[in-house]
């Protein structure tokens, strides 16, 4: 597996690498502030380029997952549809 | 004296106080210690005029941001996804914490550490943790994002905001000053400055007005800076000089500037303004001739840079450029960087080291003038005698072929020029 990288500002730090070990390529993510990976294969990616700017904005609000239920606290992983 | 009848509901006695401080020849020395004059000098000047806020260069790929200021506010300079640039307001819209802590980065959009509200590099709130609490997402159409200072304009990637909503074009606000900006870039091959050399920020104690006096201050140089001239056997003393042809020029808007080209035109060297052979140089001058042709380029080389205090807060000093920013009536900050010319590698390295040695943490310029701020600031406050004199060559004041005051080198008519400018828009 390559780590290509860490991409970081003041408000998020993501390890980025390509992950070989399936019989194809995908691109790991990991939020290094609380170690969840998320996995991207090339048809997700190319997705998200392709992505209206909408989509990009609606991912952004913490409601829309990490931060979407205050009975529960922060989510650990990724969450199951609302 | 006359005496007019006024409406009592529209007596304006601190207007009334500074008009009788701030005169064609001479200023109290309360104008710079009084709270109240100063609480007025935000209202007035800070926050109703256009203000240097930062450069293009500084944000050169899209969603770069840079924390500036306009006076004593915290501001955001952002280049969004499409290139435009924003300056917002450094405060979170839920409970007014900073959103902002790194001096730089690259986010397309901002989340408060408080209670994680996000926003975009526009401005626009994206979202919050926990939206139940405000009924769900639809909340987020009714609640405010971050301030956005209302105008926002550049010059040659100079970027001034203001936060009054109507007045002036920037371009009008400049006047005669845009053209220093202009032959400042005229000194890049590729016609452009690029701020990137890093900042160094120094404190002092002591007004604001007192740096932007200094700043075209002719008459100091010899003897607050003798001894680094002296040291490094510079010829920039004998500039400020009574027999020097240089003059201080009022370009009008309370922007001032000392005019050296007249003596680096006498030199008639290339590059003699910066004290740099051409030998030393020659990547620079081989690009300046390839862009402008020979002769345009000496012109342009000889001339040299401007030295140039565009109020109220930059200040262009040939090779630094200063940013005043006020924290209080009694403590100002400048911030400091080298300039750098686009397409000049040879000269920028140059120009680095002769600025961290001017104005770097322990540059010799730089620090002779903060002990005076300082000192000055301290004896203001002292009762007698009340008033700072302003006449130095009031005498032999001229107006130039463009309808400038102008006095020589060592002559304070940019200090009345500024004063004047101040005046007007104070009461
Ligand atoms: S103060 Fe910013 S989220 Fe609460
Ligand atoms: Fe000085």
């Amino acid at each position: 597996m390559d780590e290509l990288g860490v991409v970081a500002n003041e408000f998020a730090t993501v390890s980025v690498s390509v992950d070989d070990r399936g019989n194809g390529t995908r691109l790991r993510l990991e939020d290094l502030r609380t170690g969840t990976v998320r996995h991207l294969d090339a048809l997700e990616l190319e997705s998200i380029v392709w992505a209206p700017e909408s989509w990009m904005r609606a991912l952004l609000d913490p409601s829309a997952h990490r931060w979407r239920d205050a009975e529960r606290g922060p989510a650990r992983e990724s969450l199951d549809e609302p | 004296m006359t005496t007019v009848d006024v409406d009592p509901a529209r007596t304006d006695p601190l207007a009334d106080r500074i008009r009788s401080l701030v005169l064609p020849d001479r200023v109290h020395g309360s104008i710079y210690t009084d709270p109240d004059v100063y609480a007025r000098e935000l209202e007035r000047i800070w926050y109703a005029t256009w203000v240097y806020v930062g450069h293009a260069s500084e944000v050169p790929e899209p969603n770069d941001y840079v924390r500036k200021t306009i006076g004593p506010q915290q501001v955001v300079m952002t280049r969004d996804k499409t290139g435009a640039i924003h300056v917002l307001h450094n405060r979170c819209s839920h409970r007014g914490n900073l959103v902002c802590d790194a001096d730089r980065g690259n986010a397309g959009s901002f989340r408060c550490p408080y209670h994680g509200w996000t926003f975009a590099n526009t401005g626009d709130l994206l979202g919050f943790p926990f939206n139940q609490g405000y009924g769900g997402s639809r909340a987020r159409a009714e609640l405010p994002g971050l301030g956005v200072v209302p105008r926002v304009e550049s010059y040659r990637g100079f970027v001034f905001a203001s936060l009054a909503v109507d007045g002036p074009t920037l371009r009008e606000h400049l006047g005669a000053a845009a053209e220093r900006l202009d032959r400042l870039c005229r000194l890049s091959p590729e016609g452009e400055v690029e701020l990137t050399a890093g900042w160094v920020k120094h404190e002092v104690t002591a007004n604001w007005k007192m740096l932007v006096e200094n700043e075209t201050d002719g008459y100091h140089p010899q003897f607050v800076h003798s001894s680094i001239f002296s040291i490094s056997g510079s010829g920039i003393g004998a500039l400020y000089s009574d027999k020097s042809t240089a003059v201080t020029r009022a370009l009008g808007g309370g922007h001032t500037e000392n005019d050296l080209s007249p003596e680096f035109r006498r030199l008639g060297v290339p590059m003699g303004w910066a004290g740099t052979p051409e030998a030393k140089i020659p990547d620079y001058v081989a690009a300046m001739r390839a862009t402008y042709g020979s002769e345009t380029a000496d012109e342009i080389m000889i001339n040299g840079s401007p030295h140039v205090m565009i109020f109220p807060n930059l200040f262009v000093a040939e090779i630094q450029l200063f940013q005043i920013q006020p924290l209080a009536v009694d403590r100002t900050v400048q911030h400091v960087t080298a300039i750098q010319f686009a397409g000049a590698p040879d000269l920028n390295r140059r120009l680095v080291t002769q600025c961290v040695g001017s104005v770097g943490p322990a540059g010799m310029l730089l620090a002779d003038d903060a002990e005076m701020y300082e000192r000055n600031q301290r004896g203001v406050a002292q009762r007698q005698p009340e008033w700072l004199d302003l006449t130095r060559g009031l005498h032999r004041e001229r107006v130039d072929d463009d309808g400038h005051t102008i006095g020589t080198a060592t002559d304070e008519t940019s200090m009345r020029a500024m004063w004047r400018h101040y005046r007007e828009l104070m009461t």
